[in-house]
């Protein structure tokens, strides 16, 4: 036997070179993809590692000026099914169909489906189905919170607070549709968090998953101008105003003239923001949710003089001991405008021409202005402009270009015709002229306000001044000119015995999609506020086309604002004076104490005092009262009455039983999340792993909503 | 002649790497074989024993006088060869293949016997032939026929990456041998086509190579495999996310503990690990070059270069494959990926390494 040779000496020496090589080279290529191109592998590795779950925020409470809620968010439970979790698809389908009331075999075709990931089998279960399915305790059922919006005022407010929609994908939450929740959306719907898990290729958690969670923060709560207990005054007058005179729309808007706060916003029809006619389609809704106080244009009537005498006054083209002589008509550029009433009002002075309405009057001081500054005053009132409320789709009100204005439409606009303008324009001109002078910006939302538990933030939101339109001492003749029409003119359905109610009727016609005047019909209107030489409160009430064949303003309109200003006025404390200024004494009474009273008996006693009543929510017994009791009011005053069932407290009307904390060591975050939810508790988070402490501790007895703490650690 | 102790490099070398080996199918298997068998150690249980098989068979090997074996060389041949044949009618089929041989409850693959056959066969014939291989007829003709009927054998269990890797050997061995470069350069072009047509014949495989070429091309089909490799490597970094870290074992990488252990070890030890890897490999084939460079005899030379080519083949298809340098074929990497009968025949053929180390001259 023979050594190796040099050719296989050589041989082995070229293929130790050539192993060496291709070793060396995927040593290279190796290094290439692990450092190199890493970073975008162990990205893309991530993403098929982890599943995450969407943690969705609290919607924020939208609440009235005192903090009562008008609005506010609850979650139900929505289960989901991952079908290739799933032991026994048959068992789950059937259990599931049971509890839910749904059918077995269209669910078991549905969740047998390994070829999606996740099934939604319900959305927004009761609290009963969700315990159940709880309680089944099948693994590849996940249950995720959907939040739900409660308005639990129905009605009240809707064209204020709008109402939200669903998102196409549960679990993503909700979303402003209109109104307050629209306009105000960003703040209220907060910010989702997430939670984090590691999954195998079949979506189990593995077991070193780590859950991480992000957690969500919670909307802000909006707090409006809107008074809860106004608002009420408000939505019964429309309510009585549309019922009574079988009317297209009505509209009212109650307002503090000092500040733009708008206190009321109540229009008829209405809806239910809890469940907004959508079966109706788009067109079909939009008559129902349309917030028309700020989107319907429309001519203002005689309301609108109001602002003619403050623009002819403030530029000195009339004054305080102006006369006007009304034959009963005008001619203006070859045309003849009559006065409302036939033969016309003779000689008058200012205050009278007010008191009468008259047309020719108001003519003289439109022409007297001249378009330039006429024009100059609908600006400065706010005319054609939005008036920057805080209403998606706010209308502008129409003017016509100043350029083809003929006399005879400045004329015609002297007295509330040829313009058309909103409600809520008219009412904030109308503050401005008796508030000192000043266009105020109209508001419905005074703060917002921020608060997790931890963390408080209270953003108040100041009034807006936009321009001083006229000046004080006009302000105050108008405030006297217009207490006057309520005293002697076309006003007096509007008097309060013992305040100093001031205000304007308004009669206007409607004019056909011709574009000629609607025969018979009119849209009824008066403004009116008190007290007259402070005011405090004004309040607009139209109503579109009531049925009666009568003088409309101060028989339609007037009698719903002297009562939305009477209540008004009893529950903000501004005491009635008896004076020369206003009417004789009227008897005054003690509110009874009627709260926790059954209603029938709560009625019964109020009307013994001689007081009128409201009951508002539909409750068997007395839960809280307005005014309350032992407060001295006028006979007739409206005590409202908050009513509830037997058991609730007056506090609030949620069922307040105590529950008891459950224990959570070891459970993982979204475990803790599932368990505390389903008993109504709210999670905080300190760590991240399995639950090791909590506070408090399980089986202390705390209310519903109580944050437990919970402490989490990894596990060794 | 007075002997020597064994090559203590190479001793230890495969003592580390089969020890990383255990570790990392316990590592890369335990999810998947609570999942697939109800018990997390099922793979590592079984490599265990395997181990400790195989280091036996080393043990043994190291003391035989590999001199001794020569004149076993063909019977050694011959039984392989049958013990083929009856994989064919008695195998145990998985995966649509015969591969195995059920010993109790163990299983043996004949084509990991076939393979060190062979070396032992072309070993004996090269030496006969003085190191020389000039006469085609006589030297090399019956290696090839021998070497065809092995690789048809293990083709149709089907199994063609081990019978390619077989080729593969055959080649080197004989270049080692001295075999005219000629005819060398004609065998390599004759089995370059063989590959080429055996890979449009069967769809599948012209699926793999498309797959290799792009995987993202269908990432959740043929490219899933790749794809998951690759994520395996690249969520590794420099370091690697730690021993057992690795989350591509969850069922994201098919076969972890085997074919894909490599991408597994670049996952929990990062580059660092993957590269000491390697290097020990390195370490290993110089160790067994140098030999088979100072055997005693041309047997000893051949047997050596044989099993450390053996070795080095299966090592490096097997790193390029996981690496995506190269088209997907099914090796396992010799010492690490989980089974037994490759386990132990690796083990039992440094054994013999050792044992001709004994007989080196002193260089």
């Amino acid at each position: 036997m023979s050594a190796p040779a040099v050719t296989n000496r050589k041989r082995l020496l070229f293929l130790l070179l050539m192993i060496s090589l291709m070793l060396i080279g995927l040593i290279v290529r190796n290094g290439y993809i692990q450092l190199v191109w890493g970073r975008e592998l162990q990205e893309k590795a991530l993403e098929q590692w982890t599943r995450s779950l969407d943690v969705y925020p609290q919607r924020g409470i939208i609440y009235d000026r005192n903090k009562e809620v008008l609005a506010q968010s609850a979650s139900a439970d929505s289960i989901a099914v991952r079908p290739s979790q799933l032991a026994d698809a048959k068992y789950t389908a059937d259990r599931l169909a049971e509890i839910l009331e749904l059918d077995a075999e269209e669910l078991y075709q549905k969740i047998s489906d390994t070829s999606k990931s996740e099934v939604w089998v319900k959305r927004q279960l009761t609290r009963e189905e969700s315990v159940q399915i709880r309680e089944l305790n099948i693994k590849g059922i996940y249950f995720t919170e959907e939040p739900k919006r409660y308005y639990p005022n129905g009605n009240l407010a809707s064209h204020i607070l709008g109402f939200t929609m669903k998102y196409a994908e549960p679990g993503e939450g909700i979303k402003g549709q209109e109104g307050i929740e629209l306009y105000y959306d960003k703040y209220l719907k907060g910010w989702p968090g997430q939670i984090v898990m590691e999954t195998d290729a079949h979506g189990r958690e593995t077991p070193t998953n780590v859950e991480r969670m992000i957690p969500p923060i919670d909307g802000w709560n909006v707090i409006l101008t809107i008074d809860q207990a106004i608002q009420h005054f408000a939505e019964k007058a429309v309510s009585d105003a549309m019922e009574q005179y079988r009317a297209n729309k009505v509209y009212c808007i109650v307002m503090d003239p000092n500040t733009g706060d708008i206190l009321a916003m109540a229009n008829r029809p209405d809806f239910d923001p809890n469940d907004p006619p959508r079966e109706l389609g788009y067109e079909g809704m939009e008559a129902f949710v349309k917030n028309i106080a700020a989107k319907d244009n429309m001519d203002p009537g005689s309301t609108f003089k109001i602002i003619t005498t403050a623009a002819a006054l403030e530029a000195g083209v009339i004054s305080r001991n102006s006369t006007f002589n009304d034959p009963g008509y005008r001619i203006v550029d070859g045309q003849r405008i009559r006065c409302w009433r036939a033969g016309g009002h003779g000689h008058q002075n200012l205050f009278e021409a007010v008191q009468n309405s008259c047309n020719p009057a108001f003519m003289d001081m439109a022409l007297g202005l001249g378009t330039k500054q006429f024009y100059g005053y609908l600006d400065a009132f706010g005319f054609g402009s939005r008036t920057g409320i805080d209403i998606y789709g706010e209308e502008k009100g129409v003017v016509m270009s100043r350029s083809s204005v003929k006399n005879v439409d400045l004329a015609r606009m002297g007295f509330g015709q040829a313009i058309a303008v909103t409600p809520l324009q008219l009412i904030n001109a109308v503050s401005a002229v008796i508030n000192g002078g000043n266009l105020m910006q109209p508001r419905l939302v005074r703060a917002l306000e921020f608060d997790d538990g931890n963390e408080y933030i209270y953003e108040e939101m100041k009034p807006v001044k936009l321009r001083e339109v006229i000046s004080d001492s006009t302000s105050l003749l108008m405030r006297e000119i217009l207490e006057s029409v309520v005293k002697k003119g076309s006003g007096k359905n509007a008097y309060i015995p013992g305040y100093r109610v001031a205000g304007k009727t308004g009669t206007a016609q409607k004019y056909s999609p011709g574009g000629g005047i609607k025969q018979g019909a009119v849209i009824a209107s008066f403004i009116g506020f008190a007290p007259a030489d402070d005011p405090q409160v004004v309040v607009l009430f139209m109503v579109d086309e009531p049925q009666v064949a009568v003088d409309f303003g101060s028989v339609v309109a007037a009698p719903y604002v002297k009562m939305i200003l009477e209540d008004t006025l009893h529950y903000l404390g501004v005491e009635p004076v008896f004076d020369e200024n206003t009417s004789q004494e009227t008897k005054s009474v003690i509110v009874p104490e009627v709260t926790g009273k059954p209603l029938v008996e709560a009625v019964k006693e109020l009307r013994e005092a001689g007081l009128d009543y409201l009951a508002e929510q539909t409750g068997t017994v007395v839960i809280k009262q307005v005014p309350l009791p032992g407060a001295e009011v006028l006979v007739d005053t409206t005590v409202l009455l908050y009513t509830g069932n037997e058991g609730d407290s007056g506090e609030d009307p949620v069922d307040e039983e105590l529950v008891t904390v459950p224990d959570l060591t070891r459970k993982s975050i979204r475990e803790a999340n599932n368990i505390l939810t389903s008993e109504g508790l709210k999670l905080k988070i300190e760590g991240i792993g399995l639950a090791v402490g909590q506070a408090p501790a399980p089986g202390t007895m705390v209310e519903p909503g109580t944050t437990v703490t919970v402490y989490f650690e990894t596990p060794e | 002649m007075k002997k020597k102790p064994v090559d203590f490099p190479i001793l230890l070398t495969t003592v580390i790497l089969v020890a990383l080996g255990i570790v990392m199918v316990f590592s890369a298997s335990y999810y998947y074989s609570a999942e697939r068998w109800g018990d997390s150690l099922y793979f590592f249980k079984r490599q265990c024993l395997w181990a400790v098989i195989g280091f036996a068979g080393m043990f043994v090997a190291s003391r035989v006088d590999y001199s001794r074996l020569q004149r076993y060389s063909r019977i050694f041949m011959i039984i392989s060869i049958l013990l083929l044949v009856l994989v064919l009618l008695i195998g145990e089929p998985r995966n649509n293949a015969k591969r195995w041989l059920g010993i109790g409850s163990l299983t043996i693959q004949p084509a990991e016997i076939a393979k060190f056959a062979i070396i032992f066969f072309i070993s004996d014939s090269m030496a006969r032939a003085g190191g020389k291989m000039k006469r085609f007829l006589k030297d090399v003709l019956p290696i090839l026929l021998v070497v065809g009927m092995v690789f048809g054998l293990i083709v149709k269990q089907p199994n063609l990456s081990t019978a390619g890797s077989i080729v593969i050997l055959t080649l080197v061995m004989l270049f080692i041998g001295g075999l005219n470069l000629w005819y060398f350069a004609g065998l390599a072009a004759a089995g370059a086509v063989g590959a080429v047509v055996l890979t449009v014949v069967a769809g599948y495989r012209l699926d793999r190579y498309k797959a290799f070429i792009d995987p993202w091309a269908d990432p959740l089909k043929s490219g899933w495999q790749l794809i998951q490799s690759l994520y395996s490597l690249g969520s590794g970094g420099l370091f690697g996310l730690g021993l057992a870290q690795s989350r591509q074992k969850y069922l994201y990488l098919p076969y972890p503990e085997t074919d894909f252990i490599f991408a597994i070890i670049g996952e929990e030890l990062g580059f660092v690990g993957a590269t000491f890897l390697i290097l020990l490999f390195l370490i290993l084939i110089w160790r067994g070059i140098r030999v088979a460079l100072t055997a005693p005899d041309l047997f000893g030379s051949f047997l050596s270069a044989g099993i450390i080519s053996m070795i080095a083949i299966q090592a490096v298809i097997n790193i390029a494959v996981v690496t995506a340098s190269m088209p997907p074929t099914g090796l396992p990497l010799p010492f690490i990926s989980y089974g037994g009968s490759s386990l132990a025949m690796f083990l039992t053929g440094i054994g013999v390494l050792l044992n001709v180390s004994r007989h080196c001259r002193t260089v």
